[in-house]
């Protein structure tokens, strides 16, 4: 049907795809370009009208070479498959050739934004393991091609090759429109909400350089005393200002959440774990279960009430951008015992005991948080006086409580097969790595911890470091040599 | 006699402890003397490129600052490394190899030869005046776990290289 074996293009209809794509990049990148106009236009309309046609003509010059740029990518852009390799050329005047073989292939995903789903055809990204150079991006190819295609580079892979008897039946969980909706609600909104605030400080700085120019100086005198001086008014306006922005970023949580994850499914075939999501942008993707390197969940408060947790599934060298693709939020409790079972073929967390890191990991947590609040409350002081010092009335007990949090909440489990780690203060992570793919491993002690007879024991896996703080000396010693025994004793192999 | 029944891994797993480790090349001292003297002049070159090219007087609070408190790193760090220089150790056993460092803040650091992704042998301006080499390990994981030997003979760098590697291919 495909004939793999000749170089071949893209869609045809790739060209219009990578023309949008560059498009979308030229105008995320000059936005403040069009920001610019826009002022330009409320500011005095009839002198920006009167230049509309020279910046007519610099968008036509732009798209015509954009179009020729594209077009030579896509011509200059070839794939093959010879001998066990996927074997990709491309680049108008730097040639660049770059083979990949399938052993090295550790999944290849799908993608198709709402350009791509309105031309049916597919965006096919290849990630290997291993290498950070190779990683391939087919822009477009017919569906029916890339289905072809990914069957053929995933089946001649090593891992496919040792199945095993594990074949389990096909099975299917999907994350609910509701748990959706639920985890965007009980999401942690610190982040973005701080987020939001420096980008509203950008914003207002930017407003003043836009009055100014417009000659309105004093409005923008007026609003800045009235805010920033602390007025009645501009407390109440500043107060609405917070709550707004709070509100904006719960509401972005879930609709992002929601937008991202819309339709997430989790079906599992054979050794392999696929994974579809999108509202707009769809994405597919599936992993081979031998080479996950780590498992991280997450919940908090508000979750666990719910019953809903975040979950990480990483892979080798998995490229920032990658790392986030694998993670599938509201999933519930239930369905994350399923997903555990079927990545490891029992409950990691019944292969052993919990373990607590000794309890001078509790006083490093408050001398290291002293030394910080010492650090800061001293460049406070100096900036902006004595006033400054009162916030750390309501600091201290902040931090303190989430210190005992922290400690309260970290754990290990060191069994056979399986390194567990919990830890967090707001928010409750737990990490699995299977022990046999630790890559390296480091005892690392510091002075105080030394006259403790305490150390961290520091595990190097490909996707991650996991790190047990403070665990007795002994015992660490113990943990190491038992690790190393494991990996250099057993023959399986970490992808 | 009571009826005994050991535990058995904590009899037959080799122990990190029993392992005799090698200190490096004393010779090694003298590369890091060079090396802070070579960052020590690049420094006050610099300093004094800024000072005489673009007249900032070195009393200007920011500048002279940022001078003293490099210099004062540089010489801290320097002193550090000569104090813990002894405490530079290695170890190569049959699947694994090991490093340990440091005087205040101790650090140890094994990498088995299965999980071994490539070796480098890798020898700066001074280390070659000197014969000597830094024997890089490298492993697919997070670069803080990768195994660096600084100081060896360029000859033993070179065989603990081949013999990693004829442990890789077997």
């Amino acid at each position: 049907m495909h004939n793999f074996s000749i170089p071949s293009r893209q869609s045809a209809k790739g060209v219009a795809v990578l023309l949008f794509l560059s498009f979308i990049k030229f105008i995320k990148q000059a936005y403040i370009l069009v920001i610019i106009f826009a002022f330009r236009f409320i500011s005095d309309p009839s002198k920006f009208l009167g230049s509309l046609p020279y910046l007519g003509l610099a968008f036509f010059a732009l798209l015509v070479y954009l179009l020729i740029f594209n077009y030579l990518k896509f011509k200059n852009f070839k794939f093959h498959i010879e001998g066990g390799q996927f074997i990709l050329a491309e680049g108008i005047l730097n040639k660049k050739n770059t083979a990949v073989s399938f052993d090295k292939i550790q999944n290849v995903n799908m993608k198709q934004n709402v350009l791509h789903q309105f031309l049916n055809v597919v965006q096919l990204d290849i990630d290997t393991a291993g290498d950070k150079a190779t990683e391939i991006s087919i822009t477009a190819l017919e569906k029916s091609k890339a289905l072809a295609l990914k069957k053929i580079l995933l089946r001649s892979g090593k891992a496919t090759q040792k199945t095993e008897n594990k074949e389990q039946p096909k099975d299917k969980i999907r994350i609910s429109t509701r748990s959706l909706f639920l985890t965007g609600i009980s999401e942690n909104h610190v982040k973005s909400f701080i987020f939001l605030a420096a980008a509203c400080i950008g914003l207002f700085s930017d407003v003043e350089d836009v009055l100014k120019s417009m000659g309105q100086e004093e409005l923008y005198q007026t609003i800045e005393n009235d805010v920033l001086g602390f007025n009645p008014d501009g407390l109440v306006l500043l107060l609405i200002g917070v709550a707004l922005v709070l509100m904006i970023s719960i509401l972005y949580s879930i609709s992002s959440i929601f937008i991202k994850n819309y339709g997430l499914t989790i079906a599992t075939k054979k050794n392999k774990v696929e994974v579809s999501k999108g509202f707009f942008n769809k994405i597919s993707y599936s992993l081979n279960i031998n080479r996950v390197q780590s498992v991280h969940y997450e919940t908090n408060y508000l979750k666990r009430m719910l019953g809903l947790y975040n979950l990480k599934i990483l892979q080798a060298m998995a490229t920032e951008k990658s790392k986030k693709n694998i993670q599938i939020v509201g999933i519930q409790e239930d369905e994350l015992r399923f997903v555990e079972k079927l990545l490891f073929a029992i409950n990691p967390f019944t292969s052993g005991n919990k373990e607590k890191p000794h309890t001078y990991y509790r006083t490093q947590l408050l001398y290291r948080a002293a030394f910080v609040l010492l650090l800061v409350s001293c460049v406070g002081f100096i900036g902006f006086g004595s006033q400054f010092l009162l916030l750390l009335i309501v600091i201290i007990p902040i931090v303190i409580r989430l210190l005992f949090l922290k400690y309260q909440k970290s754990y290990y489990v060191l069994s056979r097969d399986f390194i567990i780690l919990g830890s967090g203060s707001i928010s409750t992570f737990t990490s699995i790595v299977e022990s046999h793919k630790m890559q390296s491993v480091t005892i690392h002690q510091n002075f105080f911890q030394k006259r403790k007879k305490v150390a961290d024991l520091n595990i190097f896996v490909a996707s991650t470091k996991i790190t047990l703080p403070c665990v007795e000396y002994d015992r660490a010693i113990k943990m190491y040599n038992y690790l190393l025994f494991h990996v250099e004793s057993s023959n399986k192999d970490w992808i | 006699m009571g009826f005994e029944n050991q535990v058995l891994e904590d009899l037959t797993i080799p122990d990190i402890k029993n392992v005799p480790f090698k200190s490096i090349e004393k010779k090694y001292l003298r590369v890091v003397v060079g090396n802070y003297i070579f960052l020590l002049l690049l420094l006050f070159f610099s300093v004094g490129l800024v000072v005489f090219l673009f007249h900032v007087p070195l009393s200007e609070v920011l500048f002279g600052g940022i001078a003293l408190l490099l210099f004062l790193l540089l010489t801290v760090s320097f002193i550090v490394s000569v104090l813990s220089f002894s405490k530079r150790k290695y170890a190569v056993r049959t699947k694994d190899i090991s490093y340990k460092k440091g005087l205040f803040t101790t650090t140890l650091t094994t990498v088995p030869f299965v999980r071994v992704q490539h070796i480098d042998v890798k020898q700066g301006i001074f280390s070659r005046k000197l014969n000597l080499a830094n024997l890089e390990v490298y492993t697919a994981g997070e670069s803080g776990g990768d195994l660096i030997i600084k100081g060896l003979k360029y000859q033993d760098a070179n065989s603990m290289r081949e013999y990693i590697m004829s442990k890789i291919d077997a």
